[in-house]
């Protein structure tokens, strides 16, 4: 009876996914603008922010390191709970009305993943800096100036940083919900619309949309493996430069 | 301005000590000539201390370097024991440093025509080291030898008052070192080198003064000559 039931609700899951279904389809937009804006906010915060924190030395540095690892241990409803408070009608920045409004959920998710993305990062810039670094002193270049070399050194890492980040932001639930509300047409999301279905036995729709979201996670780590890929086949084309028939083209050069 | 200008370079009662070990003791000496000073020593005898106290990446603990009729250093570049390029083609590695260059002559020569200047300083660096044909290959991807050839490069374009060499032919075959060699002398010509090294037959064919360092203290600083007659030496390589 049960496997009955399963089955049907994947059947009709596979439905919903392959017909496009309206309130499905935009759900998923939602979900995927309020994730990426919040990936983008906590890339331009967090970014910059290791690369500082690899790059200079600086009093205070090993506390804020300890801070940022506390904010990326913190759990997402307790984030999201500050936040409520912070822009709830008798909060703070209860002026500016966002409680319950896809920004409220971006805010709320940048909240989560800047920590992740600063902590990720930090020890590929430092690496990298470990590398590099006075060498470029050396060639005269500032710290100030060693930014973008970082950032190029850095790329394929930061690619997984950003996708390690993104993954955290669309799976999150307890945040958004909190901040969001879960209103129909307004701030409803992959995450929270999963819970209240499965709640009201809607399976269905339910499990289309945990498809969906398994179908992220799948694109996020295929992209991550790709990137490693195309990284991995230019360093061997590079090293194939060396082949002595390739060798002898170079010198004829 | 020449390299001159900067000389003598004086250490005086220079003292390091990293993480309570005492790594240079009470080192003083006096380089006066231009041409390429050699410092030799055994494994952890201090020579690449020496270099980074010189190039104001570490800080003594005790003690001054004194750059004769300066207040401000040189502008100076180090080249170390194993070339560290940029994951970039040879050109980019080559042209970058030059878009932040501190050297008056460079700088003058750069912000005039920017991009077309930029391009022939890197050409006239790849010539010189007779590497122009890996010119837009990937840095990473070049062997040992070649890398060591483009970090060259790269100091020889940044037109460098007192250039900083790391053991640069530690693990170089004997046609790359000799090749390596002859372009170190060229540049003697036009700045002041300092070049560590385990070679004695290096030392020998580069070296216009010799600094001899054991265990973090000075063991004998003078010519060529005076050091490969010296006891210090013999004492050093063993034979006494």
């Amino acid at each position: 009876m049960a496997s009955s039931t399963l089955s049907d609700a994947i059947a009709q899951a596979f439905t919903l996914v392959s017909q496009a279904d309206a309130a499905l389809i935009e759900i998923i937009l939602l979900s995927f603008k309020v994730s990426m804006s919040a990936v983008f906010f906590a890339t331009i915060i967090g970014i910059p922010t290791a690369m500082l924190m690899a790059i200079y030395r600086f009093r205070g540095r090993n506390v804020l390191h300890v801070l940022i690892d506390t904010l990326m241990a913190l759990p997402p409803v307790v984030v999201g709970l500050i936040i409520y408070l912070l822009l709830s009608n008798s909060g703070p920045l209860g002026i500016w009305g966002l409680l319950y409004t896809p920004s409220a959920m971006i805010i709320a998710q940048t909240f989560l993943i800047t920590p992740i993305v600063i902590a990720l990062a930090l020890p590929v810039f430092s690496q990298h800096w470990l590398n590099i670094g006075e060498q470029m002193l050396l060639l005269g270049l500032k710290r100030r100036h060693c930014f973008g070399v970082l950032i190029k050194e850095s790329s394929n890492s930061l690619i997984t940083v950003i996708l390690a980040a993104f993954g955290r932001a669309i799976a999150e639930i307890g945040a958004v919900m909190i901040v969001g509300g879960n209103i129909e047409n307004h701030t409803r999301v992959m995450t929270t619309a999963i819970a209240m279905e499965t709640s009201q036995g809607n399976l269905a729709l339910a499990l289309a949309l945990g498809l969906v979201l398994i179908l992220c996670a799948l694109s996020i780590n295929a992209s991550a493996h790709f990137c490693n890929y195309c990284y991995g086949r230019e360093a061997n084309q590079s090293l194939q430069l060396l082949l002595p028939n390739s060798y002898g083209k170079n010198n004829g050069r | 301005m020449v390299a001159s200008d900067f000389l003598p370079i004086k250490f005086e009662n220079i003292d390091l000590i990293i993480n309570t070990k005492p790594c240079l003791s009470d080192v003083n000496f006096t380089i006066s000539d231009n041409g390429i000073t050699v410092i030799m020593g055994s494994n952890g005898s201090g020579k690449t201390l020496l270099l980074k106290l010189l190039a104001g990446v570490m800080h003594a603990t005790k003690g001054n370097i004194y750059w004769h009729k300066q207040p401000q250093p040189p502008t100076l570049t180090m080249v170390p024991a194993k070339a560290v390029l940029l994951n970039r083609s040879v050109y980019e590695n080559i042209a970058l440093p030059l878009r932040y260059n501190t050297n008056q002559d460079n700088a003058a020569k750069i912000s005039s025509d920017a991009a077309g200047t930029k391009n022939k300083i890197v050409d006239d660096a790849l010539a010189w080291a007779n590497i122009d044909y890996l010119k837009n290959r990937q840095a990473k991807s070049l062997s040992t030898g070649e890398q060591q050839l483009v970090a060259l490069a790269r100091a020889w374009a940044l037109k460098p008052q007192i250039l900083l060499l790391d053991e640069i032919t530690a693990n170089l075959d004997p046609v790359r070192t000799q090749k390596i060699n002859t372009l170190i002398k060229d540049l003697s010509l036009s700045c002041k080198i300092i070049i560590t090294t385990h070679s004695i037959k290096q030392a020998k064919i580069l070296a216009s003064d010799i600094i001899l360092l054991e265990k973090g203290c000075l063991l004998i600083h003078a010519n060529n000559d005076d050091v490969f007659n010296s006891n210090e030496l013999k004492h050093f390589l063993g034979f006494v």
